[in-house]
């Protein structure tokens, strides 16, 4: 009787594994592997989208358990501002200044520590360096470079026997101070990226060049340039998307300031939240960032990708 | 194919499930977490267990201040054994917090209102007019902290009596006197620009914070509408305010920087770079408060700190105080420990803990029969006794939001990117933006 038990319960057991087998082989187990990943984004992201663009079409002041639906006011309201404006503008130089002065500043360090030159890895951790200290004390060493009194930009001003001045006091040379404040803060993942595109590149391509008779102008304009694309084309992206999202040095050079000269899309949403106790507005300006990210990012995307090479 | 497309289906209908679901905009925020509600003691000799309820207290206040709020805490946690306080002090971050908090309807069992008891925390706020304090209430504080209906919002422990701050002993070398009408307070700034050659700012602004200059909006705000008579109170508070009177402060404020009275980093420089210049003597006035005057003893301990009524801007009239809320606790409604909430706050109305709270921001108690000692501020408050105080203009008179309105603006005036027609124009857009949409 125990044997013809034992026996039973053996063989269900090989059917039950045998049911597991087939069923983790399924492209059925394979999408559920999908389902904790999709979960956490609809919480994290789809649904604070969802909750982005339903608050937008409402007055809620940020903090009240009572709040209209206003339909399109508050998108009316945000075309209307001049403001908005002035806002865009500046984040469109965050976002592009940003991205063009660090591709360029990165390639060169790339081009030149990719050489054979004696102290080239302390260069390069000393060009990386600033890219671990947080942007928020990254835009506070700046301020403190850079503010009126004591400052350290304006101590040598006063050695040099000149008047000080006050850096951050004028809008649009804030605008462009915080651009370089980043610009420096970042050049150095850029310098990454291009030097790990660099050492892709094959060596024989520049031999060959070099039998040819090519200059270096030449060899980098037609043979580098071309093959460094799809490194071009990750940093390129990454970089306008960080920039055009720039918050943390804003909020602690300026703070958005003088008046709204040097607030970009994301701070300006901030202070119009908080301090504005404009939720509609803050998330009609949030649903507009986002869509300009997602134009500028696709768009360079898809026109860097086409001029890409294949080794 | 058909398994991925359920798959998806079953993802946006769990999402279309969430978004669905809140009656209210909540936003995306875990709110911290709140201590163990209750917690039960060891059983002692013969003896039912005690059952310890934890309160969570939460304050705007900082530094001595906060600290003197905790210490008070603790004496009451002595004595009493059932009730235990988590006490914190958030700092700049409060507000932020606290709209958070709100929208999220997780308030501390016991919060401060900082000027703001009616108009924006009023909803979340038991009514303590059965407390015996409530009684008690000084003349001066009660419109700030009650309704028509009798409700008493919060316990205010203090109340602010406000003005400009000075630098006595640099109004002395100048031989300045303490100013009380505008045009009386651009002479002084004058002379005190002529006789120092420049070297010391008779204004010093942090307009990096922004807020200063909200301040100095606040104070002349008064100054220009309501304190003299006739004045325009029935226009504000009906809507009906003719917004282009208001441009003198901007033009006021536009004045105060082309005749070089400001700090040249009037935009860029911080709180904290005020209080060291009025401190260090490179700066005559500040748009601020007696509060100052404790952070500029913290770099010269010699600091002679004066505070001086707001001056008057209309020809006949007399210069006047600030005052309103400074040290409250309030008690929030949905708190599942109102009672042990209530304990603390009568707590913190005894006479002495009110008396220290007060002194210990050299202000005028909020409950009656509390004597108080303002320390170095004591002649001033006795010199001006006579003057009036108005509670905080925009307290009463604008809507929620329009504190930033005014910081930025008068921020872009400085700045030259708007004139100050321009600013008036931008602040009556938005006070009847706001409005409407309380």
């Amino acid at each position: 009787m125990d044997i013809v038990q034992s026996s039973e319960n053996k063989m269900r057991e090989t059917k039950t594994a045998g049911r597991l087998k087939k069923f983790f082989d399924s492209p059925v187990s394979l999408n559920l592997m999908y389902v904790p990943a999709l979960l956490l984004f609809t919480v994290f992201i789809y649904y604070p989208i969802a909750q982005g663009i339903k608050i937008s079409f409402t007055n809620w002041n940020g903090y009240s358990a009572h709040y209209s639906f206003v339909g399109l006011e508050k998108y009316r309201y945000m075309f209307t501002d001049m403001r908005t404006y002035k806002v865009i503008v500046n984040t469109l130089i965050y976002g592009l200044g940003s991205t063009l002065f660090q591709n360029i500043l990165g390639l060169a360090y790339a081009v030149l520590l990719n050489a054979k030159l004696k102290g080239r890895g302390i260069v390069r951790t000393i060009v990386y360096f600033p890219v671990i200290v947080a942007p928020i004390i990254m835009g506070y060493v700046w301020y403190f470079i850079f503010q009126y009194d004591g400052g350290a930009l304006n101590d040598i001003m006063l050695a040099l026997g000149k008047k000080p001045i006050d850096w951050l006091g004028n809008g649009p040379r804030a605008v462009w101070l915080i651009t370089f404040a980043n610009t420096f803060q970042y050049m150095g993942v850029a310098m990454v990226v291009y030097l790990a595109g660099l050492q892709a590149i094959p060596r024989e391509y520049l031999e060959a060049a070099d039998v040819d008779g090519a200059s270096g102008f030449y060899k980098f304009f037609h043979i580098t340039l071309p093959l460094l694309m799809p490194a071009i084309t990750v940093s390129v992206v990454l970089n306008i998307i960080e920039g055009l999202k720039l918050f943390d040095v804003i909020i602690s050079m300026t703070n958005g300031g003088p008046g709204y000269a040097s607030h970009s899309l994301s701070t300006m949403m901030s202070d119009l939240f908080f301090a504005g106790q404009d939720a509609g507005f803050a998330a009609a300006l949030g649903n507009l960032m986002f869509v300009i990210i997602s134009l500028f990012g696709i768009s360079s995307l898809k026109f860097l990708r086409r001029k890409e090479v294949d080794l | 194919m058909k398994r991925i497309t359920a798959l998806l289906s079953l993802v946006i209908i769990l999402s279309l499930a969430a978004c669905a679901s809140p009656a209210t905009p909540a936003p995306e925020v875990i709110p911290p977490a709140e201590p163990e509600a209750t917690e039960v003691s060891a059983p002692t000799e013969a003896s039912e267990p005690v059952e310890v309820v934890t309160i969570s207290v939460m304050t705007n206040r900082v530094g001595t201040q906060a600290e003197l709020l905790e210490q008070i805490a603790r004496k009451f946690e002595q004595e009493n054994p059932d009730i235990k306080v988590d006490f914190s002090a958030p700092g700049a971050d409060y507000e932020k917090l606290m709209k958070i908090k709100m929208a999220a309807n997780d308030m501390p069992d016991v919060f401060s209102t900082h000027g703001w008891a009616k108009i924006r925390y009023g909803e979340f706020l038991l009514d303590l007019k059965d407390q015996p304090w409530a009684a008690e209430l000084d003349s001066a504080i009660q419109p700030a902290v009650t309704d028509e209906t009798g409700k008493v919002y919060v316990l205010p422990m203090d109340q602010e009596k406000t003005g400009p701050a000075f630098n006595a002993d640099v109004l002395q070398e100048y031989g300045v006197e303490v100013p009380l009408t505008w045009a009386d307070f651009m002479a002084a700034c004058e002379t005190i620009k002529t006789k120092s050659n420049g070297e010391v700012a008779c204004v010093h602004m942090g307009g990096a914070d922004s807020w200063p200059v909200g301040q100095y909006y606040d104070f002349f705000s008064t100054a220009l509408a309501i304190s003299p008579t006739p004045n325009d109170e029935a226009a504000l508070l009906d809507g009906t305010y003719d917004w282009t009177k208001y441009t003198v402060l901007s033009q006021n404020l536009l004045d105060l920087k082309t005749n070089g009275y400001l700090n040249a980093d009037a935009l860029t420089a911080k709180y904290t770079d005020s209080a060291a210049a009025l401190a260090e003597g490179k700066a005559a006035f500040g748009f601020y408060g007696p509060f100052i005057c404790e952070e500029a003893l913290k770099t010269n301990p010699n600091f002679n700190c004066g505070v001086m009524p707001i001056p008057s801007l209309a020809e006949g009239d007399k210069p006047t105080f600030a005052g309103g809320e400074l040290t409250t606790w309030g008690v929030w409604k949905d708190s599942k420990h109102a009672d042990a909430a209530i304990t603390f706050v009568d707590f913190f109305a005894q006479p002495e803990n009110v008396k220290a709270v007060a002194e210990s921001n050299k202000v005028p108690a909020g409950l009656t029969g509390v004597d108080v000692d303002a320390g170095y501020l004591t002649q001033y408050y006795t010199q001006y006794s006579d003057l009036r105080t108005f509670t905080y203009f925009d307290r009463i008179y604008l809507p929620n939001g329009m504190w930033d309105v005014l910081c930025k603006n008068g921020q872009d005036v400085l700045a030259g990117g708007i004139t100050p027609e321009q600013a008036t124009d931008n602040i009556a857009k938005e006070y009847a933006r706001l409005l409407d949409s309380q």
